[in-house]
């Protein structure tokens, strides 16, 4: 299939979720009866942990494209980037490329969109 | 085509921003601002007339250069009306204006030759009514010569017609679309279910087609054409091949379609508001349908609407929520973590939709409002029939660039599987859509 004759753009969007909230609660204490000096030396650790994995997704996803909009929230990392023909990057390629490298379905989101190349009904 | 005239995401997309930097959103604003100027030149004792131009039907060209030296100032004016409108979103939307409002004398200036050729009596007496002269001369320009790249900007297929369609709000009482809305979302969704199972059976069944090309390739033949069929594609997760490939297929057999039902539909004499139901269940494209139904007439358009708008349109969200979700529960192993979310319904709902209601709803309480019979004649005189004008010229640049836009060499290959599948749902989709339209609710279509 000639690229020349795609009909679509498809834009690909990767959410990381940072820190998840719960019951509104930015930090996820385990519980209120042990010590919070240690619960959060452990949240550090976690964090960082949690942190890295990201950015090693990140230079995944970089390593496809240059190509990315990106969008730091308190809680989350968004990318996005837009294909437009066949012969570029595209999404099936960087989940198998994630899943390769050691990274789950669950860490991460995906939405993808298609758009209609310009002169289509 | 053109990489250029596809502009780059500044940022990331979503949120409020959407409301200026979506087109569906600029058809909204563009559509209820016309109406709302025509009613403040009503209230200010004015019209939009002077510019709402219409040419009359000839015989003799002598008809036609009466009529252009007599208003010649006032097509100056309507087409500075309508660049001017359409300039502020396409500002909006990222193209260059320059290169917009130079394509737009270039599309204008065919439009007016379109209107004088489908004014002619010899061209309305072989059925060459303007929507048709329009596609033809398009595809013949767009296919058999170089089109320059600035062009690009001003041939916007979807955005003309979706503004039309707002217009076209204005000139629907609110109550009509309220009471033949639940019957031509009835007849759509039986028609819509039974292409899209057909599509879909036939294409994993028949043909092994993966399952989320299936539901593209589905979609796109039953529920609402190019704009399910990406709809959908994002919302299973299809590889752009195959979404590019239903894209193909929608294009081709809507345009088909467009030559076919209008003759078909004279050929048999269907009258004109089962017709124009038929057109709304067995065209796949917004655009493309309403070029067929305008070649039938008024009230043709007005039961296309109904059908596909009202019927079939609205409820592309509804399709993408549930088949995101069969395809994330029941389909092929999964490889991210995302989950259907019932934001896409309203994510996926087409906004244009809304100003088509809107137009509809503020036009049928000015009337319903107008203390006297001269009042609400008034109205409709100064009001209404100039907005209506109004849309005529929007769909004929639409129609134009429906045949100006549609390179067939441009068209991605198919293969004959899914043109099989898809074709497939064609042939039933098309006799189910008459038998419903015309011989079952016939007589109810021809009262709307």
């Amino acid at each position: 299939m000639h690229s020349r004759n795609c009909t679509c753009v498809q834009r690909i969007r990767f959410e990381f979720l940072l820190i998840e909230k719960k019951k509104n609660a930015l930090i996820p204490f385990k519980s209120k009866k042990t010590k919070k000096a240690d619960d959060l030396r452990d949240l550090a650790d976690s964090i960082q942990h949690r942190f890295r994995r990201v950015a090693d997704m990140m230079d995944i996803l970089y390593g496809f494209t240059d190509n990315w909009s990106t969008r730091d929230l308190p809680d989350r990392i968004i990318m996005e980037t837009r294909c437009e023909s066949f012969d570029e990057y595209n999404f099936l390629n960087m989940t198998r490329c994630l899943s390769e490298r050691g990274f789950s379905d669950k860490e991460y989101t995906l939405n993808i969109d298609y758009e209609r190349r310009w002169g289509m009904l | 085509m053109s990489n250029s005239s596809t502009p780059e995401p500044a940022n990331v997309s979503g949120g409020w921003s959407n409301l200026w930097k979506k087109e569906d959103w600029w058809a909204v604003w563009l559509g209820l601002g016309i109406v709302f100027v025509a009613i403040l030149l009503w209230k200010a004792g004015s019209s939009l007339k002077p510019i709402a131009l219409d040419v009359p039907t000839w015989t003799e060209f002598s008809t036609v250069s009466q009529h252009f030296a007599a208003e010649f100032t006032n097509y100056i004016w309507l087409f500075i009306a309508f660049a001017v409108v359409f300039s502020i979103a396409i500002k909006a939307l990222g193209y260059k204006l320059n290169e917009f409002i130079a394509g737009f004398i270039v599309v204008f200036l065919l439009s007016v030759v379109i209107m004088v050729l489908g004014a002619n009596t010899w061209f309305k007496a072989y059925n060459l009514e303007a929507p048709l002269v329009a596609l033809a001369l398009g595809l013949l320009i767009g296919n058999f010569t170089k089109i320059p790249e600035w062009m690009n900007a001003s041939l916007r297929t979807e955005f003309y017609v979706k503004t039309g369609i707002v217009l076209l709000g204005a000139t629907l009482p609110f109550t009509l679309i309220i009471q033949a809305g639940p019957v031509a979302f009835g007849q759509a969704t039986l028609i819509a279910v039974t292409t899209f199972l057909t599509i879909f059976y036939v294409g994993t069944k028949w043909f092994g087609l993966d399952r989320r090309f299936a539901a593209t390739l589905g979609a796109g033949g039953s529920i609402c054409g190019v704009s399910a069929s990406i709809a959908v594609g994002g919302a299973v997760k299809a590889d752009q091949q195959h979404v590019s490939v239903s894209i193909s297929l929608v294009v081709v057999w809507a345009i088909i379609m467009i030559f076919f039902l209008p003759f078909f539909i004279k050929l048999v004499g269907i009258p004109s508001g089962p017709a124009g139901a038929w057109i709304g269940t067995s065209e796949f494209a917004d655009a493309a349908g309403m070029a067929a139904a305008a070649a039938i007439d008024e009230q043709a358009i007005r039961s296309f609407t109904l059908m596909k708008v009202v019927g079939r349109d609205m409820f592309i969200g509804i399709w993408c929520f549930i088949l995101a979700l069969v395809s994330v529960t029941k389909w092929e192993k999964r490889e991210d973590g995302s989950k259907p979310d019932a934001k896409e319904i309203w994510t996926r709902f087409p906004k244009f939709v809304i100003g088509f209601f809107v137009a509809s709803a503020i036009i049928t309480v000015l009337v319903a409002s107008a203390a006297t019979p001269e009042i609400a004649s008034a109205i409709n005189g100064d009001v209404i029939k100039p907005v209506k004008t109004l849309r005529t010229w929007a769909f004929i640049f639409c129609f134009l660039c429906i045949g100006m836009t549609t390179r067939f060499k441009e068209l991605t290959s198919v293969g004959w599987k899914p043109l099989a599948a898809f074709s497939t749902g064609v042939a039933v989709n098309v006799p189910l859509g008459y038998i419903l339209s015309v011989l079952l609710l016939g007589s109810y279509w021809a009262g709307v």
